[in-house]
């Protein structure tokens, strides 16, 4: 290459070099602000539009000259930094070395100040991960109000990221009023003396009032324009559903009264009258924005106008629903006519099923309408009642998501007086189960049960609410301990037994043991036993798997589904009565009939009356403490005969127990009369009891004997004294 | 309570009387290969580069080397040092300690003095700074020295003098450790006031915030008082909790590992305000005297090596389980009665708790500390305490023990080899004994200064972890300052053997190449238990199996998105990745023998958790440097010495 050739390419070099720096200043010149605005310059492109995204770094948040100075020293490594420091970090947290972790978040943030992830991702670590290992709470605390205090810091440098507000709201609120401790965290936030350094001076509040106020910073800040990097559904729920928190969280600490009704009244006001009327987007292109409760306003325009189209030509739509009607299965039918909140399991797969057979549009019933005139007009109705509809179903769509129903529900029923009291009422109950007063505990909780019955009478759709039937039946199996403890079963005429019993019909082991029972029929009346014993044995499995679900129902909740359970178990009875056998050793709804038996009168008494004679014959054995034992023996007699009547299946041993109290009472009594030298009357109503029974539980007895030597039963003692 | 967590000590720190004679005899055998190599290497270059006289070559060599080293001269040796400190100082080195005092200057823009320990983020800033700072100036020194002297022939100014190569190496290693010793002697000096004063705090106390604490009590004078409890203002995110005795003595309890000194000052008025001072007790070296050894008892009552896992992917500690006859047992040896001159002696310990239900939250888990005499299993439970996670817990151990929750005799259970239970002791206590109501420490417990610390979890479902160093006997304590100088003196340890391999490096390297290298150097012997752990495959040490690939293996995993513990497809890429592996860890396996391990080297935990640094391991890491240093010199002068005969 010859120097001519050499300096021409440098002169080109050069141009290109001129040209690529002309363009680099007319696109980043930065911006000149000045007082007069005849000399302020907006700057090149790019400044412009920082400018007008926002992304200056004064308008981002404030600047530190601590990070910028360690920007500068990277020397433009700062991801490559910011990598090692996140890798130390981890390593940090690995080695349980807390203080370097926190000191390499800080350089860490130092370097990457408008980096949301950082702040996110390294608060949440400190306030969930770090917290949680150590062991004392108070520390735990400390880790939560420190990743809180990060959180604080990265708003700081970012004052337009309504996310990093709604992350410090949703820490305030959540992790200290949801945390496993959050007993123990709710007393420091609130500690007077502030050992913390929480509120600034402040006289402390609710964290979930706290945590709220950051939720209404970041709606402020959405509300202006600031971009929000997460689903604005689920965000703008947060405010109102903290509110809805902090009035659940006094009535368990046990305030009630004004405060907790004026907490729920906000509650609802914020949750329907601000969150139900905000703007927010769809997700669906054909309505982009919604307002959650604009639904029922939008069905009820529907309907208006179905019924102009039903108008045009009367009793059409019925005629066309009856053709679709014949077209189901009879079971569909059924399960179709069936109230919705009464079908079972099974109901309601058929019902949904045959709703999609007899799903008959707008469109469909006006193009059926004869006059063509009246036609055309129903059409032009049909598609503007359909065009509602769809609308009405996003919003039905972005409600679920939020749960927006329940919770706007939940939020009425609670504010009204009753609710509160029956709250109290629970409260107390609690507390005076935690004091070992059981007796108060048990009539506060019926009242409390009673208290809610008028709850659910003033508002009769909550109870066919999922998550209200959940916490009545949470609090119901809740106070089933108070019940154990005093050894009481649920009274039949138990205010919330029916709901309950809803449920139970939605448990699908309802429907399991309902369909094997079925089953277990038809093959019995097909001679087919062995599957009928499989059937009812199942039947009798899917009951007591329902019923570690639903505890309560151990202490007989529900009648109506005590009925169902017992018809299994005589079902069983009957067929094991045909096969002659008796119920299994392990038979798993024993304690069911137990607790059934000892609750009878009659049983109370025959235990009297053993006690009795046994006491009489520990006083001695002569012909007076004989005649009187004889005497309270022969009471109990008939009234085992009775328990053996209304239990039948006693005598196949469904409940051994009971069974054997039975046995011991015919052993005492034979055992009596054979000290007088007298023999068992001709009209002994025992008498099969004795001969079918006894024998068996004496071998089992002895056979529990051979397979453990050290045990002991009831029945091999009663064996060893007659002997 | 000391609020400060306790230093983790991931290996076993060596003892100077048990590791000198082996660590010698492998330094002999390793020297005795290299020469053997250097010889070999030698005699090859002779007679590629000298043909049939090559021999003769090698003979000179070898014999002009060896007697060289025999007729140094130490005078002359001073003086190349001191030319090399002045030529180190004309490049500008000062420039190091300016870069120091304005790292330490703009420090507190960085340091969270609101931290929960903040004295060990000064002292590991203040150290860690000096530690990269000195070391990248001596390899930039060291690079620069002597090629550029070879490349300019300014050597030969030197060289036509009557001075031996060895005498220029060791000049210039001597020339370099005395620039280097010079700035850290400035860094240590200046550094501890910039650490004093960084943490230096103090809070108000507002008289009017204080609350009765108690019933009043009748003081000797006849008048009655009340004690006061109150916080005092905060600072620094933390505050401590404020109390006045009846007697109106002040005191404040400790917060992150301080306290503060409370002066009562009453004005004339008759008001009473306190005053309180800068943090106490957060500079500290403590004199821990570790146990021998840490064995674990099973829940069934078995010796065995190690307690249970409980998921922690940090394993260094072992858990026992509470309520069982779980416990961790130190054997501590060599206690003389004269050591411990109170009457207590102090136990600090920093153990984990694992909870596997959530008990009663509202406090600790409760542990026992329990003493046995490993001879005749005598055995008295000393304290039971509440544990508290992340802290040193301080126990006091009574030289005569009079209180005691329980005495007893227990045998230790081992299972042998053959599968039967050996006990310990085979015989069983005297009753008289365990009927005592007073016990000597080391008459009844301490057999020739051997004893053992039991610690066991008290509540069923719980654990408590574990390690070696987490439970040691408090000898006392010493100076901070002087702590910090053997912090710095580890800093120096790592100077020196870096200039060694810098001055050997450059005898025979060009200043890039050099510069690189000793580079290298000091980042692998950063890393070099890292480098330790993937050769010996001890990097995921929890797992039965461990994982030993090398590069290649681990690209593979890494673009197949497999884990460390899956087996990968027989494919012969694979096979081939495997066979090029073991090359490459056979290498990385030499170097991890070549390269000095400096992470060891180093001393800043010790100082930053506030441990005194033991002579014993002082004299472990000096010996290790002068191990390398000795043949980094002699090999240094041969290759210096043959590129002379080369020129």
């Amino acid at each position: 290459m010859t120097s001519r050739q050499l300096f021409i390419r440098k002169i080109i070099y050069l141009i290109i070099m001129a040209v690529l720096l002309g363009v680099l200043a007319y696109l980043g010149t930065p911006a000149a602000p000045s007082r007069d605005p005849q000399k302020a310059s907006p700057g090149g492109v790019l400044a412009q539009v920082r400018e007008l995204e926002g992304l200056t770094p004064t308008q981002l948040g404030q600047l530190d000259p601590g990070g910028e100075a360690i920007k500068l020293a990277t020397l433009g490594m700062r991801g490559v930094a910011v990598h090692i420091l996140w890798m130390k970090a981890e390593d940090y947290k690995r080695r349980k070395d807390w203080s370097h972790l926190s000191a390499t978040l800080e350089q860490m943030v130092k370097l990457e100040p408008h980096f949301i992830t950082v702040w996110r991702h390294q608060g949440w670590n400190l306030s969930y991960n770090v917290s949680v290992e150590f062991d004392d709470y108070r520390e735990r605390f400390r880790w939560v109000i420190r990743g809180i205090n990060f959180l604080k810091e990265g708003v700081r440098y970012n004052e337009r990221e309504p996310i990093l507000y709604g992350d410090v709201g949703w820490f305030y609120s959540q992790k200290i009023g949801r945390a496993d401790e959050s007993k123990q965290f709710r007393r420091m936030f609130m500690d007077p003396t502030d050992p913390f350094d929480i509120h600034g001076g402040r006289p402390p509040r609710d964290n979930w009032l706290v945590g709220k106020d950051w939720y209404a910073e970041a709606e402020r800040l959405v509300d202006q324009g600031a971009i929000l990097r997460t689903t604005p559904l689920v965000f703008h729920s947060h405010r109102p559903m903290c509110q809805m928190n902090y009035a659940e969280a006094i009535e368990k600490e046990g305030t009630f009264g004004d405060t907790a009704i004026a907490a729920w009244q906000t509650a609802w006001h914020e949750f329907v009258n601000e969150f139900g009327h905000r703007e927010l987007p769809s997700g669906f292109d054909d309505y982009p924005i919604i307002r959650l409760y604009e639904e029922d306003i939008l069905r009820t325009q529907a309907a208006e106008l179905a019924k102009k189209i039903e108008e045009l030509e009367p009793g059409l739509r019925n005629k066309l629903l009856e053709e679709r009607r014949r077209e189901l299965t009879p079971e569909e039918r059924e399960a179709y006519d069936t109230p919705e909140h009464d079908r079972t399991v099974g109901q309601a797969e058929l019902a949904f099923s045959a709703s999609i057979k007899m799903k008959l549009t707008h469109e469909q019933v006006a193009r059926r309408i004869s006059d063509p005139k009246a036609r055309r007009q129903a059409l032009e109705l049909a598609r503007k009642a359909m065009a509602l509809e769809r609308q009405a179903d996003i919003i039905a769509h972005n409600q679920q998501i939020v749960n927006y129903d329940y919770w706007k529900r939940h939020a009425e029923v609670e504010q009204q007086p009753e609710a509160v009291a029956a709250r109290e009422l629970m409260y107390r109950s609690e507390q005076a189960y935690y004091n070992n007063d059981h007796v108060t505990a048990m009539e506060l909780f019926f009242e409390a049960a009673k208290k809610w019955r008028e709850v659910i009478e003033k508002n009769p759709d909550i109870q066919y609410d999922d998550h209200t039937i959940n916490d009545l039946v949470e609090f119901v199996d809740r106070y089933m301990k108070v019940l154990d403890q005093l050894d009481a079963i649920f009274p039949e005429d138990f205010a919330l037994s029916d709901i309950i019993r809803r449920r139970v019909r939605r448990r699908p082991e309802y429907q399991a043991a309902q369909d094997k029972l079925a089953s277990a029929r038809k093959a019995i009346s097909k001679n087919d036993f062995t599957a009928a014993r499989a059937d009812l044995e199942d039947a009798i499995k899917q009951y007591r798997g329902m019923m570690e679900f639903i505890k309560c129902l151990k202490l007989l909740a529900d009648r109506a589904t005590l009925n169902d359970i017992m018809a299994v178990i005589e079902a069983y009875d009957d067929l094991l009565a045909k096969l002659g056998d008796v119920f299994p050793r392990n038979f798993e709804l024993a304690e069911l009939i137990r607790l059934q038996c000892l609750h009878t009168p009659e049983m109370r008494a025959i235990k009297r009356s053993v006690t009795q004679a046994e006491y009489l014959l520990m006083q001695g054995t002569g012909p007076q403490q004989l005649a009187a034992a004889r005497q309270q023996l022969e009471q109990a007699v008939p009234l085992a005969a009775t328990v053996l009547k209304k239990f039948p299946h006693l005598i196949r041993l469904s409940d051994r127990r009971t069974a054997m109290e039975l046995a011991e009472l015919d052993l005492r009594y034979r055992q009596v009369l054979a000290r007088l030298g007298e023999s068992l009357p001709q009209d002994y109503p025992l008498q099969e009891f004795s001969q079918k029974v006894v024998p068996i539980l004496q071998k089992e007895a002895s056979e529990q004997e051979g397979a453990s030597p050290s045990s002991t039963s009831p029945a091999a003692s009663t064996t060893d004294k007659k002997t | 309570m000391v609020e400060v967590t306790g230093m983790p000590i991931e290996t076993d720190l060596p003892e100077f009387s048990t590791w000198i004679l082996p660590a010698l005899e492998r330094w002999l055998l390793a020297g005795l290969g290299l020469l053997t190599l250097c010889c070999f290497v030698g005699l090859l270059w002779c007679l590629l580069l000298y043909r049939r006289h090559g021999w003769r070559r090698f003979g000179d060599l070898l014999v002009g080397g060896f007697l060289d080293l025999v007729r140094v001269n130490g005078r002359r040796i001073g003086a190349l040092a001191w030319l090399t400190v002045k030529e180190a100082l004309g490049r500008r080195v000062t420039v190091v300690v300016l870069i120091f005092l304005l790292g330490l200057l703009f420090a507190g823009w960085f340091l969270d003095p609101a931290s929960t320990e903040p004295h060990r983020l000064y002292l590991n800033f203040v150290l860690g700074t000096t530690n990269y700072l000195v070391l990248l100036l001596m390899v930039f020194l060291t690079a620069f020295r002597l090629p550029s002297d070879i490349q300019n022939k300014t050597i030969y100014t030197v060289l036509t003098k009557p001075v031996r190569t060895v005498e220029i190496v060791t000049g210039q290693v001597l020339g370099f450790i005395v620039v280097g010793s010079i700035l850290l002697g400035i860094m240590w000096i200046v550094s501890y006031p910039f650490v004093v004063r960084g943490l230096y705090h103090t809070h108000q106390v507002n008289v009017d915030e204080l609350r009765p604490l108690g019933e009043p009590v009748t003081l000797p004078d006849g008048t009655t008082a009340t004690a006061l409890q109150g916080w005092t203002a905060s600072t620094w995110q933390h505050r401590h909790r404020f109390f006045v005795d009846a007697n109106g003595n002040p005191r404040v309890d400790r917060e992150r590992g301080h306290y503060h000194n409370v002066t009562v000052v009453r004005s004339a008025d008759g008001k009473t305000s306190y005053v309180l001072g800068g943090p106490e007790g957060q500079l500290v070296a403590r004199v821990p005297v570790y146990a021998k050894k840490l064995t674990f008892r099973d829940r069934g009552g078995l010796d065995t090596e190690k307690g249970i896992s409980v998921g922690d992917e940090w394993i260094y500690r072992s858990y026992i389980e509470g309520g069982t006859e779980a416990a961790g047992i130190w054997t501590f040896e060599n206690l003389r009665p004269e050591d411990f001159p109170g009457d207590t002696i102090p136990v600090e310990m920093n153990i984990g708790v694992f909870r596997t239900h959530k008990g009663d939250i509202e406090r600790g888990i409760l542990g026992s500390l329990l003493i046995r005499n490993p001879e005749n299993g005598l055995t008295v439970e000393l304290q039971v305490f509440e544990s508290k996670e992340f802290s040193i817990l301080e126990l006091q151990i009574p030289k005569t023990i009079r209180k005691f929750s329980s005495v007893r005799f227990v045998q230790r259970r081992a299972k042998a080899p053959d599968g039967s239970i050996q006990y310990s002791p085979a015989q069983p206590l005297n009753p008289e004994l365990l009927s005592r109501t007073e016990f000597d420490l080391f008459k009844d417990f301490v057999v020739d200064g051997k004893v053992e610390v039991w610690l066991q979890c008290l509540e069923s479902g719980q654990y408590f972890g574990m390690a070696k160093p987490d439970l040691y006997i408090r000898a006392g304590n010493r100076s901070f300052f002087a702590n910090l100088f053997k912090g710095y003196l580890g800093i120096w340890l790592q100077m020196v053997v870096l200039v060694g391999f810098g001055v050997t490096l450059s005898t025979f390297l060009g200043t890039p190449v050099t510069l690189v290298s000793t580079l290298g150097v000091m980042i692998a012997g950063m890393a070099h238990q890292f480098m330790v752990q993937i050769v010996t495959g001890e990097l995921y040490p929890e797992v039965e199996t461990p994982w030993r690939g090398g590069p290649l293996e681990s690209l593979i995993r890494l673009v197949l998105q497999e884990g460390v513990m899956t087996d990968l497809p027989q494919t012969a890429g694979t096979v081939i990745a495997r066979a090029v592996d073991v090359v490459f860890l056979l290498w990385m396996d030499l170097m991890a023998q070549i390269i000095p391990p400096m992470e060891r080297l180093s001393l800043i935990n010790f100082v930053s958790y506030g441990y005194d640094v033991s002579l014993s391991l002082l004299a472990v890491n000096a010996i290790t440097v002068v191990g390398y240093l000795i043949p980094l010199v002699i090999v240094g002068h041969f290759f210096l010495r043959s590129r002379e005969v080369a020129a």
